[in-house]
């Protein structure tokens, strides 16, 4: 999503990440990266439970699918440098949404597992088509 | 593939919660679609 921040803000379409944890590393987290939009710490999951996000089972762990994209994660660095990253609640899996200024949710993404995120390519087409976008 | 039936309510239960943002300063997650149209990402981890 990082990659798509201007294209975005020029077309009025807003961005916010949520994590758990606490206000340093998100700041961290949100330097390292450029974020320009909100990064949000919800580490009682109120809005996680709000949209109902699942949680892990212990069987994830050993999912190929999982250990081949915990590894890309680590050799990139993607998951290294900031401190505490996982933080207390690591079985609570991601989420996207995208939501108009009417309430509607044109897309609604529920994360199955580590590896399961959605398309940032599909999820920036939907928002920028419709109201509230482009 | 997990794209899923967005609940029919889910504006209502999630635009009401209010989280601090990273700099400490609070936002009602509400507020960040009421003008414009909102990707909202849960991180299952900052990194």
């Amino acid at each position: 999503m990082r990659d798509h921040q201007e294209q975005l803000s020029a077309a009025g379409v807003s961005v916010a990440a949520v994590g758990t944890g606490d206000a340093p590393v998100a700041r961290e987290f949100k330097v390292k990266y450029g974020l320009k939009f909100p990064v949000l710490v919800d580490d009682a999951l109120l809005s996680y439970r709000a949209v109902q996000v699942k949680r892990s089972s212990q069987l994830n762990w050993v999912n190929p699918k999982v250990l081949t994209a915990s590894v890309r994660a680590l050799s990139s660095g993607a998951i290294s440098g900031i401190a505490s990253p996982i933080g207390k609640h690591a079985d609570f899996l991601g989420a996207t949404h995208v939501i108009r200024p009417d309430g509607s949710v044109p897309f609604a993404w529920i994360n199955d597992d580590f590896g399961d995120n959605s398309d940032v390519d599909e999820v920036v087409e939907v928002a920028l088509t419709g109201p509230g976008g482009s | 593939m997990s794209r899923v039936t967005p609940q029919p309510d889910l504006h209502e239960k999630l635009g009401s919660v209010t989280l601090p943002e990273a700099d400490g300063k609070r936002i009602r997650i509400g507020d960040l679609w009421a003008q414009h149209t909102l990707i909202l990402v849960h991180l299952r981890h900052f990194g």
